[in-house]
């Protein structure tokens, strides 16, 4: 039969690309295999001819039996997209079959080809994968990606892009690129601006551009568009989306640090770790008058009159994080002023000490105004001492019978004139005490002290008033104490307010009872008084500047309401404490703690005042 | 007691006061002067037994007269007190280590407690 087949036939049949098999219609005898089936197969020719058809091993996968042989004859076609034979050598090969059926002269065959397809499989494979990754790529990336054809369709976009642009997913599944855009320019400040860069790009489409869009609602995209090409055909364009709104909130805040820095009326100085200087404001012109350019890279030391302590100021920073306090600063031109330092660490996210920032501020101005004030008060309490000196002494004289004997009023009035002027040089005392204290001028000299001796000096200089009120002093003092270490100025004042208060605000025929103990680390002074008492709502202010409670003010009316409040000054300043217990019209009890251990001595050129209170009995 | 003593005080009333006080004082003589520099003059011609001084003064002030009296050789020994409203620790040490006697806040004091004192002094 094979012979009826014309030449050309057989031609392609001998070098066709794909296997053919003969098969005999009515019995599935294989008449027939070309040169490419057996080199694909393995087999010899003599192996397959006038073989069944399913009796080859390699064929089973297709036809099996004679009775699926059948099913063949039936439907006289059959197409397998993707089958498997298996090779002589076991190998497994990928193929499309197809079988036909025809008659041939009076004879029925059935022509099957096979093709092998592993090669385009693998492809398929190969460009699935490329897919899944480009889908994968597509979602995964925090822009928002469309890709558009040269027509202007919509062809890929991602999750991102339709979260970003709130685009409903059926605008772009039209794929229609004109009914997106205006969707999209009804959220923008400038749609006319994008329109118009969208139509150029589409007039050149080689370009690449970048542009930033704003949206009405505030935020800020930027966009990034390039052409989509295949080899050297460009097919599209891609057009990505980020939105960098926090990025910008960021740089606008930044930008206003920034400038406020740039600007501050403090000088402001960024080092690196060593202390190198790597920013500075614009501050430091006008304060050390280096210029930006002359000052960066130096040491923050150059800045330092003493540049060991500023050394010593800045290793202090890098293992405390921070430095507060006065230093001397040094100008280009070598002179000095005071400033106030503020050092502190900066630091990375991972919490490393990358460098410090320094505020400096110049102080001068302050210093002098603190200097006159202190010579102020000074100078005028000096002035207002001078008169009352008179006034002191010739009423003093007065009463002393030195111009010969007074009448009762006389005697009286003057006692009068004498007291106020004496109330007046106490005040004078208690202001620039106050004014000492508050500045914190004023020397502390601790020596060893006989503590009975002051509290004695004290109540003698309150005899009149106590043998007037007939009030009976207990003393109850802990003979343990000899000596107390502190400063003798500091310790009268404490003791001449909280005893003279003790005396004047116990009622007459009463007792005022001083205990002196060690308890701890410290001295114990306790004076009990049987007076009128503190009330309760006023108990918070009675250390307090110029605070007189209602009930003392009506008891005792010529108080000055400085001496808790100077009290309450000094006993912080040798580090103790002072409290109250006190019961309206039964007594108030002071306790006074002062650490063993003394203060460390303090320099200055202003000591506290103890005003005598030797004139009392006047 | 037949001695000698030189105010050195610009205010007037404080020099009232102190004349009528030491006046009592039985055959006491008593100078004056109104500043640092006439009060040095003073001083050096009438050689007073006892220098009552202040401190803040027009011309000269009392610490600047005290070291120019100190300078001579019969001043370097002469008993002063400062009478001074002025309370600055630096002038009275300064003062007492130019040898003054006593540095007295006059407003603080008892012009009688004063007057024993310059009393004391002048016993010796």
């Amino acid at each position: 039969m094979v012979k009826n087949f014309d030449i050309y036939y057989r031609r392609l049949f001998e070098t066709a690309k794909d296997g053919i098999v003969l098969i005999d219609f009515k019995n599935g005898a294989i008449l027939d295999v070309n040169q490419f089936l057996i080199d694909l197969l393995g087999y010899s020719k003599k192996d397959l001819i006038e073989k069944y058809f399913w009796e080859i091993d390699a064929l089973k996968n297709i036809v099996n039996s004679k009775k699926n042989f059948s099913s063949l004859q039936k439907r006289e076609y059959i197409h397998l997209d993707n089958s498997q034979l298996k090779t002589k050598t076991g190998k497994k090969i990928n193929v499309e079959f197809i079988a036909n059926a025809y008659p041939v002269g009076n004879k029925k065959i059935i022509q099957c080809n096979i093709r092998d397809i592993s090669t385009r499989k693998q492809t398929e494979e190969k460009l699935k994968y490329s897919i899944s990754l480009l889908n994968a790529s597509l979602e995964s990336t925090a822009d928002g990606i469309l890709i558009v054809d040269i027509n202007g369709k919509i062809s890929k976009w991602n999750k991102k892009f339709v979260d970003m642009w709130k685009i409903p997913e059926e605008i772009l599944s039209t794929s229609d690129d004109q009914k997106t855009i205006k969707y999209v320019l009804s959220q923008i400040t400038n749609p006319n601006n994008f329109l118009a860069k969208i139509k150029k790009l589409y007039e050149h489409p080689r370009t690449t551009s970048f542009d930033q869009i704003e949206f009405l609602d505030g935020r800020v995209f930027e966009r990034y568009s390039q052409s989509q090409k295949i080899g050297k055909d460009i097919v599209g364009r891609v057009w990505s989306f980020r939105d960098i709104t926090n990025k910008k909130r960021a740089e606008l805040e930044i930008s206003k640090f920034s400038k406020a820095v740039d600007n501050a009326c403090d000088t402001i100085i960024f080092t690196d770790i060593k202390g190198n200087i790597i920013y500075v404001n614009k501050s430091l012109k006008k304060t050390f008058d280096y210029s930006q350019k002359e000052i960066l890279s130096l040491h923050i030391s150059k800045l330092c009159a003493d540049p060991e302590k500023s050394k010593k100021i800045f290793l202090d920073v890098i293992k405390n994080d921070l430095w507060e306090g006065e230093t001397i600063s040094l100008k280009k031109n070598g002179k000095i002023f005071y400033s106030r330092l503020s050092s502190s660490t900066i630091k990375d996210q991972e919490n490393n000490i990358i460098g410090t920032m320094d505020i400096i501020t110049d102080i001068t101005h302050e210093k002098e105004i603190d200097k006159m004030k202190t010579e102020f008060v000074s100078l005028s309490s000096h002035q207002l001492r001078t008169p009352i000196t008179s006034i002191n002494w010739i009423t003093e004289m007065f009463l002393n019978g030195d111009f010969g004997e007074l009448n009762k009023e006389q005697n009286e009035s003057i006692k009068m004139i004498n007291k106020s002027s004496r109330r007046m040089a106490e005040l004078i005392d208690a202001l620039l005490n106050i004014s000492r204290l508050e500045l914190g001028n004023f020397s502390i000299n601790p020596e060893p002290l006989i503590l009975r001796n002051i509290i004695d000096d004290t109540l003698k200089e309150l005899s009149y008033a106590i043998l007037k009120k007939e009030i009976i002093i207990k003393k109850n003092y802990q003979t343990k104490i000899l000596k107390i270490n502190t400063d003798q100025t500091l310790l009268r004042i404490i003791l001449q307010n909280i005893i003279s208060n003790a005396v004047f605000y116990t009622l007459p025929k009463t007792s005022v009872t001083i205990k002196t103990f060690i308890k701890k680390d410290y001295f114990i002074i306790k004076v009990i008084d049987q007076g009128i008492g503190i009330p309760k709502e006023d108990s918070s202010k009675i250390f307090t500047k110029l605070f007189r409670s209602s009930n003392a003010q009506s008891y005792k009316t010529d108080g000055n309401g400085l001496g808790l409040y100077i009290t309450k000054l000094i006993i912080d300043s040798l580090n103790g404490t002072i409290h109250f217990d006190s019961t309206i019209n039964k007594g108030t009890s002071f306790y006074i703690k002062i650490p063993i251990k003394s203060v460390p001595p303090k320099k200055s050129d202003k000591s506290l005042v103890v005003t005598k209170n030797n004139n009392l009995k006047i | 007691m037949d001695k000698k003593i030189l105010i050195i005080e610009d205010e007037e009333s404080v020099t009232y006061s102190m004349d009528i006080k030491f006046g009592l004082i039985p055959d006491l003589k008593i100078f004056h002067a109104k500043n640092g520099e006439d009060g040095l003059k003073i001083a050096l011609k009438e050689k007073p037994d006892l220098i009552i001084l202040d401190i803040i003064m027009p011309k000269m002030d009392g610490i600047e007269m005290l070291k120019q009296l100190r300078q001579d050789s019969w001043g370097k020994n002469t008993d002063v007190m400062v009478l001074s409203n002025l309370s600055n620790q630096d002038k009275e040490s300064e003062a007492k280590n130019l040898g003054v006697k006593d540095y007295i806040i006059k407003a603080n004091y008892n012009l009688n407690d004063i007057m024993d004192r310059v009393i004391n002094n002048l016993k010796k």
